[in-house]
Order: C-alpha cells, then sequence, then structure tokens
C-alpha cells in the first residue's frame, strides 16, 4: 500500500520528527535546582512564601494530606478544584475535593483562602503537623519531591503482558498518586525456545487488536484519572503487539538493548481471500488506527507506516540537529535511509540481516535510531539510569506500590493453572461412581469451575507462554459450558422424576 | 457490513417500539414481590423467569404461598425509572448565554448496540435536560468499527429530522470505521480525538465478498445524500468506499484536493489535479486527525471536553451529568439509558446462541420424556425462550440480524409456531 504524499502540515504542536524530550530535559534540571534543600514539615511561611521562591506565577493548594500541590488552577466549583500541576515543565490535570484541601493560594492575588472555616485557625498547617513534637521535622515525608512508581509489563504476550494484571497494576498506581510511571515494556520475544527473536518474526498483525484493551488504559482510561502521572515508557522489548504502545506515553526511554517494531505483515494479512477491495479496507482501517496511536503521543504517523508495511521507503535528513523524515530514498548526501521497499526482490532482506537486525524493509526502532529520529529522550540501562534521564536521580522518591507483586502474582496464577487445568479436565473426563446424582452433580461442579477460570482469565488463558499453548485452549468456551450445565441439570430432572414411586 | 439481498424487505421493516418493562408481579404471602414473566403455570403453582441486569433465573412459586398476581403491569423499578426521568436534572436552571450539552457515546457495532429506534428513545431524556429551543448541544461521541449497512439511512433520518431540528449536533471521533463514519457523514460538525480515525467505508459479508453490482451503485447514491446532508464533497465518501472492480483505479476512488488562498477546499476524484494526495490508486481512506484537520474536514482537535468547547467557539458549556469514573465526560441520564442499552445488547449477542442451543435441547428432551418429566421439561424450555423474547424485545434489530427474519410480523409467527410445538409437546398423553 503506498502512502499519499504529505506535504508540510500547521504544525500541531507535535513533537514529530523533533527532540520530543529537549524541553522536558531541561525543565527537570530546573526542577532539580529549585528543589535543592526541601522543607519536610512546610513552615507555617511556606505557603505564603511560595510565592517568594520563584513559583510566583503558580497557584499553591495545600492538602489534609501534608502534600502542597503548585500549578495552574483550571477551574474551581463549590464542591471541586481542578488544576494544572506543574513540576518543572511537565504538568499534569488533577482534580480535588474540597474536603480534601486545607488551603487555596493563588498565584495572582496570594490570597489564602482556607476551607477550614475556622478564623481562629492561623496556621493551617496546624491541622495536618502530626500532634505532640510538632518539631519532628523528620516524621513528614517530603511531597516536594518527584514521586516515581516503576511498574513492569513483562513476560508472554497476551498471556502475562495482558488486561487483568495491568488492570491490576494501575489500580495501585491511581492510588498512589505519583508524579511519574515509568512502565518496563519487556515482552519474551523468542523464535523458539532456547532461540533469540529476530526482528522479522511472523507476527499476525492482529496482535496490535489483543494490545487493543491494554491500550485503552493508557489511551482513555487514564484521562480521566484525578491526577494523571507523566508517563514514562522505557523500551526495553517492544515487538509484535506492543509495538505501538510506547507511543501512549510522554516520554520514551530505550534500553541499550531496546527495540520497538516486529509487526511488519499487514500487507500479507488476508493472503488472496475475497475481494482485493475489501482486504484493502482490512488493512486501511488497522492502519489508521495504529497512526492514531503515534499522533496521540506527538510522534510522526509515518513512523507507524515505516514499521508496518514493507512497501513503504523513509528516510530522514539532519536540519540542524533535529531528524526530518520524508518520503522515498536519500538522493543528496546527509541523507539516511530508514526503510526502502522490501517487496522488490532485490532490495528484500536476506535472512542473516534479519538475524543481525540489519534489515530495512519495515522499520525497527533501537536505541540509537530512537536518539537520531528524536523519539527517546535516552537510553537507560537501570532504574537508576532512567531516573538520571529524567533529570531527578539526586532529587525523587519512588513509591513502593505493588506492581511488581501484582505481576509476578499473576504469572504464578497463570504457572499454576497450566498445570491445574490438564488434570482436571482428565478428572472431569474420568468422573465415575454409584451415585448417579453425585457424578452428575460432580460434573457440574467442574464446569462451574471452568466457566470461573473463564471469568478470571479471559483470554490471557488461550495465549502461550514458553512456547506451550496457553491451558484455555483446552477448555470449552464460555456457551458451550452453559450447554453442557444444563445439559447436566436435565440428566438431574430425569433421574428425579425416575425414583419417584 | 452486511449484504443488501433483504435491503427492499428490511426498508419496509417496521422496528416495533421498544416495549416497555410490562412485567407480571407475584406477591408473596410473606410480603415478597416478585417481579418477572411468568412462563408456565400449574394448578396455581407458577414458574416465574426473574431478570437480574443481563442475567435470568426461573424460580417456582408455590400455589400456597401466593398472596396474589398482577399480570403485565409496570415493574416497581420501571416505575421508579419512569419517575426519576419524570424529574429535571439536579442542577438547576440553565444559566443565560451558558448552553448546556450532553456527550451521547455511540459504541460497538452500528444496528447493534445503537441504533435509530434508540436514539429516537433517547430524545424526550435530553430535551428535559437541554431544552429544546435548538441551544443545547449534543456531543455524539463515536467509537465503532462499523456494522449493518441497512442502518445508515435509519440512523442519517434520525439524526437529521429529529436531533438537528432540536439541538446542535456534533460528532466527536475516537474511532468511526465504516458504518460508523457514514453515520457521521450527516453531521456537518466533526471533531476528532488526536487518536481518532474515520473511514474505511467498504460494504461486505461472508469470506471479504465486497457490495458490488446494484447493491453498490444504491449505497453509492445513497451516500451521495448523506454527504450532501454533511455539507461534503461526494469525493471524500467513495474514497473510502472504494470500487469493487479492480480495473478500477486497483480497485479505489483515489483523491485529492488544494486550498486556495481564501481558505477554500477543492476535491478532486483522482490523485494528480490536488495538491495534496489523500487516496493513490488501489487504497481505501481512512482519515486520521492530522488529515482531516489539514483538509478541513474536520473543525479540530480536541482531546478532551475544554478543548472541544473551545474550539465549538463558546467560552462554556454546562456538561449535563455526573462524573463517572474511567469516562471523559460527565454522564448525563439520556447517556445512562445508551450504556445501559449497550451493556445489555452485547449481553444478548454473546449469550443468545446458548438460549438457542439450551431451547432446542430442552424442548428435544421433552418431546421424548415420559409423563413424568415431560412438564418440567417443557417449563424450562419455556424460560429458554422467554430469554429469546426477551433478547428480541430490547434489541427488535436482533430479529432480522439473528434470526434472519425480514418482518416482525415472520417473528411473531415463529414464536406461534414454537409455542405451539411446545404445548402440543406437554399435552402427549
Amino acid at each position: 500500500m503506498r502512502i499519499p504524499t504529505r506535504r508540510r502540515l500547521q504544525n500541531l504542536g507535535f513533537r514529530s520528527a523533533r527532540r520530543p524530550g529537549a524541553a522536558l530535559a531541561a525543565a527537570m534540571v530546573a526542577f532539580a535546582v529549585t528543589a535543592v534543600a526541601p522543607p519536610t514539615v512546610l513552615p507555617t511561611t511556606h505557603v505564603a512564601s511560595a510565592q517568594d521562591a520563584g513559583d510566583a506565577s503558580l497557584d499553591v493548594i495545600v492538602l489534609k494530606s501534608g502534600r502542597v500541590v503548585r500549578g495552574k488552577i483550571l477551574s474551581e466549583t463549590p464542591t471541586n478544584v481542578r488544576i494544572n500541576i506543574i513540576i518543572g515543565g511537565i504538568s499534569a490535570p488533577a482534580e480535588y475535593s474540597k474536603t480534601e484541601i486545607v488551603s487555596i493560594t493563588r498565584a495572582a492575588d496570594a490570597q489564602t483562602e482556607s476551607d477550614t472555616g475556622d478564623s481562629a485557625t492561623a496556621d493551617p498547617m496546624d491541622l495536618i503537623r502530626p500532634r505532640g513534637n510538632q518539631t519532628d521535622d523528620t516524621a513528614v515525608e517530603d511531597f516536594s519531591k518527584p514521586s516515581v512508581y516503576f511498574m513492569p509489563l513483562t513476560g508472554a504476550f497476551g498471556a502475562e503482558i495482558a488486561p487483568q494484571p495491568l488492570e491490576r497494576m494501575l489500580d495501585d498506581v491511581r492510588r498512589a498518586e505519583p508524579d511519574f510511571l515509568v512502565v518496563e515494556i519487556d515482552r519474551d520475544w523468542r523464535l523458539g525456545m532456547f532461540t533469540e527473536g529476530i526482528d522479522q518474526q511472523a507476527v499476525s498483525f492482529d496482535e496490535f487488536f489483543t494490545a487493543e484493551q491494554m491500550n485503552d488504559m493508557f489511551l482513555r482510561d487514564m484521562q480521566n484519572w484525578r491526577k494523571r502521572p507523566h508517563i514514562v515508557m522505557w523500551v526495553k522489548n517492544a515487538m509484535g503487539g506492543i509495538a505501538y504502545t510506547p507511543f501512549l506515553g510522554d516520554t520514551i526511554i530505550f534500553h541499550p538493548d531496546g527495540r520497538m517494531g516486529g509487526i511488519g505483515t499487514l500487507e500479507e494479512m488476508f493472503g488472496g481471500t475475497g475481494d482485493h477491495v475489501v482486504r484493502q479496507k482490512q488493512r486501511s482501517l488497522r492502519l489508521g488506527q495504529a497512526r492514531g496511536l503515534a499522533i496521540w503521543g506527538g510522534y510522526d504517523p509515518r513512523l507507524v507506516d515505516a514499521m508496518t508495511l514493507r512497501s513503504y521507503e523513509l528516510s530522514y535528513r539532519d536540519d540542524g540537529g533535529v531528524a526530518e523524515l520524508f518520503e522515498g530514498t536519500p538522493s543528496n548526501p546527509g541523507e539516511l535511509l530508514l526503510t526502502e521497499d522490501g517487496t522488490i526482490t532485490q532490495n528484500s532482506d536476506t535472512l542473516e540481516q534479519a538475524v543481525r537486525g540489519t534489515g530495512n524493509d519495515v522499520l525497527t526502532i533501537r536505541e540509537e535510531s530512537a536518539k537520531r529520529l528524536g523519539i527517546s529522550l535516552g537510553t537507560a540501562e537501570t532504574q537508576d539510569d532512567v531516573l538520571d534521564v529524567l533529570g531527578i536521580l539526586r532529587n525523587h522518591r519512588v513509591v513502593d506500590g505493588r506492581a511488581d507483586e501484582i505481576m509476578q502474582s499473576w504469572k504464578d496464577e497463570l504457572t499454576r493453572l497450566s498445570r491445574r487445568i490438564p488434570k482436571e479436565l482428565e478428572d472431569f473426563q474420568n468422573i465415575e461412581g454409584d451415585n448417579p446424582r453425585r457424578v452428575i452433580g460432580q460434573r457440574i461442579r467442574f464446569l462451574e469451575k471452568f466457566k470461573g477460570y473463564h471469568k478470571r482469565y479471559g483470554q490471557s488463558m488461550m495465549f502461550g507462554r514458553d512456547f506451550r499453548p496457553g491451558p484455555g485452549n483446552f477448555l470449552p468456551n464460555e456457551p458451550q459450558i452453559n450447554v453442557m450445565i444444563e445439559q447436566a441439570r436435565i440428566e438431574l430432572m430425569q433421574l428425579d422424576d425416575c425414583v419417584r414411586p | 457490513m452486511r449484504t443488501l439481498t433483504t435491503l427492499a424487505a428490511v426498508v419496509a421493516l417496521t422496528l416495533g417500539a421498544f416495549q416497555a418493562v410490562a412485567e407480571d408481579i407475584v406477591t408473596l404471602t410473606t410480603g415478597e414481590k416478585i417481579e418477572g414473566q411468568i412462563v408456565r403455570e400449574v394448578d396455581g403453582n407458577i414458574w416465574v423467569v426473574v431478570s437480574y441486569g443481563a442475567i435470568e433465573r426461573e424460580r417456582f412459586v408455590a400455589a400456597v404461598d401466593i398472596s396474589s398476581i398482577e399480570r403485565d403491569a409496570i415493574s416497581t423499578e420501571a416505575a421508579a425509572a419512569a419517575k426519576d426521568e419524570q424529574k429535571a436534572p439536579k442542577d438547576t436552571a440553565p444559566r443565560p448565554g451558558v448552553p448546556r450539552g450532553a456527550v451521547i457515546s455511540l459504541e460497538g457495532t452500528v444496528g447493534m448496540e445503537f441504533n435509530a429506534f434508540m436514539l429516537e428513545e433517547l430524545i424526550p431524556v435530553l430535551e428535559e435536560d437541554l431544552g429544546s429551543d435548538g441551544s443545547g448541544i449534543v456531543v455524539f461521541k463515536i467509537r465503532s468499527g462499523g456494522g449493518a449497512l441497512l442502518e445508515i439511512q435509519k440512523l442519517s433520518d434520525m439524526i437529521e429530522y429529529e436531533y438537528k431540528p432540536r439541538f446542535q449536533v456534533v460528532a466527536w471521533i475516537d474511532s468511526a470505521i465504516s458504518a460508523a463514519a457514514m453515520t457521521a457523514h450527516a453531521i456537518e460538525e466533526i471533531y476528532f480525538m488526536p487518536h481518532g480515525n474515520y473511514g474505511a467505508c467498504t460494504g461486505w459479508s461472508g469470506n471479504l465478498q465486497a457490495v458490488s453490482g446494484l447493491s453498490y451503485v444504491q449505497v453509492l447514491i445513497d451516500m451521495e445524500k448523506i454527504s450532501e446532508r454533511g455539507g461534503y464533497d461526494h469525493t471524500i465518501m467513495k474514497a473510502m468506499q472504494g470500487h469493487p472492480d479492480e480495473n478500477h483505479f486497483g480497485g479505489a476512488w483515489p483523491l485529492s484536493y488544494t486550498i486556495d488562498e481564501n481558505g477554500d477546499v477543492t476535491w478532486f476524484q483522482d490523485a494528480d489535479t490536488g495538491e495534496v494526495v489523500l487516496n493513490e490508486p488501489g487504497d481505501v481512506l481512512t482519515l486520521t486527525s492530522e488529515q482531516a484537520l489539514a483538509a478541513r474536514f474536520s473543525k479540530g482537535t480536541a482531546r478532551n471536553l475544554d478543548e472541544l468547547a473551545e474550539l465549538m467557539k463558546y467560552d462554556e458549556i454546562e456538561w449535563i451529568g455526573e462524573p463517572v469514573e474511567d469516562r471523559v465526560y460527565p454522564v448525563s441520564r439520556a447517556e445512562q439509558q445508551m450504556i445501559r442499552f449497550r451493556e445489555r445488547t452485547s449481553e444478548d449477542q454473546r449469550r443468545l446462541g446458548e438460549y438457542f442451543a439450551n431451547y432446542n435441547i430442552l424442548k428435544q428432551a421433552a418431546a421424548g420424556a415420559n409423563e413424568e418429566s415431560r412438564g418440567k421439561l417443557v417449563g424450562r424450555a419455556r424460560s429458554h425462550l422467554g430469554s429469546i423474547k426477551s433478547v428480541m424485545r430490547t434489541n427488535p434489530n436482533l430479529i432480522l440480524f439473528q434470526l434472519n427474519l425480514p418482518t416482525e410480523q415472520d417473528y411473531r409467527y415463529w414464536l406461534e409456531d414454537e409455542e405451539e410445538e411446545l404445548r402440543e409437546i406437554a399435552a402427549r398423553n
């Protein structure tokens, strides 16, 4: 599929091929400088003096939890306040109920509005200081440091990288309300049990739809959070269906071995089935949705085309330190090829190129190209490196979240399920006994249990791990189970009638 | 999208009015009230099918426990809901100069999870909440992969003749593919979300077989009229529909445009004339938010309601409804109805095969059973038939799409035949 020629479009504020993180990096340095000596308990004058401390343009909200939130108040109703929280150059909207607020100080008039209704309370901080020794500064957490939550999205795609554990982890993130959420994306990408995966593995493009429910959580669900963190996608392996997910973050950081791609099979989808125009429709709608994810994140959608279409040609030139993408192959010095038309036989990647990871039929974004194209903010091998790239290594607090525990617990559950289901199926098939009522009852109990697995694990049960098929593939589907339960109840009913005198 | 083979019949299809929740109310001697549908009665003993959300359960009540039965009554829940619907919104009178708006989500399959008769159901509630003087704003937030070709004209007519005279109608595109885009195409004001996509309107059925011949031409002409409703050049929708003949520009309608110094857009059904090519030969067009904005197809790109209001050139819009977790807009009463309908339809579609399978198994079992078991089995079969009836009541479109019965009368005949068969089985000696 050829992509229409792209003309210069009105700048919509998209990061496109520019360096997306330059502003962020500068802002983080600024934040680190201003937050060098943060107080642990805000002194009485802190709120008023926030205006004097170089934050004169920011509104300040003090919460009963002790947190001090700075930013721009967007709206205020009798019950709620919406504020665009600003930390350095990063901003994110949040909403607070007035029942949680001690005071609101607007930058415009530096007039403090207290929610206590008690004019005798001269110092609103009295409401949140611990009783007793009010000079014990070390007892209170330093909320002026940006908080960081690390969340793993790791393992087998579909089974472990799946909506259920992600939803639970994001619930925990939501409760913690961190300033930064670092999502470590590391898919298990292998060609065989003991063989590392190559860039152009034959993965169906419709893995993208498997990732859709997860993408929705970043794209749609999180937009309504009271406080949405700044999302950092830390890419170790984002291949196959999860290739576009990093575009949904606010910032991308690559691991030195990081890869993003492996989804270049759209043109082969459907083969020769049906009519050409219908195949084109199916490809067009998929490409449209994938491009949308890149646009959402402020990235150039031509990157999606290059990752997805073997026939697409994309190159770039260096325009004063900024990579400028263009369609076609290089024709001038200084221009570099990203992808060429791999449907032409002489251009098609060889097996060696595929194994070495030097093929260019489709774009696999790696650490180096991510930096050159301005997609990533930087490269990080460890969590500390991530913090360093973000500019908050020396001034941050890590949130003690449950994400790691949730992910591990999920993986353990799947492991137990993989062993349990085959055994239970065997037991189900071998139910016998002298008492037919009891036998039927046991069958119903097994069927109800299988139904429960469907409800709890959904599609993730169908996906394999370690090259073994998912345990759900051996179970009847839920409607079939319901019919089997009904049949068993009919048998019970008939049994009752037979034994009645 | 479905074939047009039954188009003529379906055009004549009169969708039955969405039946209100008239149910039977059984009052027990303990004072407890059971609301449901009585599916069987024997010597004063009754079997009642009770709904718990999308789940139905059959409950047996002995004659000695019954105090009274009220048949075809309006359930207390429905009465309460109806009463709620009579109330004005919590927020008081509209503020002068501030229009009220409501977001209605159109999600799922066109013709199933949203359709013309459901949109019609929402109008009275929307009028109460937004007023009917034309100042109220209805935002259709669309996220759909398409659906029934047959539903497009009905939806378009509903929007054109019922919604536009009453409200300012706006489309906010999350993902509008195929029939969903064709539905939105009647709306003059279209905004995109940044990740929004719109198009891929090729009609097909079965194993990727394109709609062709007379049916294809009919759809092209219908969509020309719908394009006019929205004020869009015909060439745009054609590029989204594609062409069934691969010899025709590779099965495509190419598309390009030029914007002159006045900002006016001229469209061309080729890839050579216009300055910007949107659709090459061989391709089917799906617009991204960037493309839609650049081509002046969309009025703008909005990530949230604040941005949408700004693009619509309002200082403020009072968005009606309650904030709900995981939704970027307040949920109005009309939207609550829409969500309930959608969830119910999705569940019904998922389980309809199961209801049919159970019904047929029980009918066969009853036919072959002895006298002792037969009555009970017929009762259970009736219960599953009741579930099927309930599904069709909720969404009459399923009569065609799932039962393949072109008219409601055909459906009634089918029901009568089934009930007659059950009576015969029950009466056998």
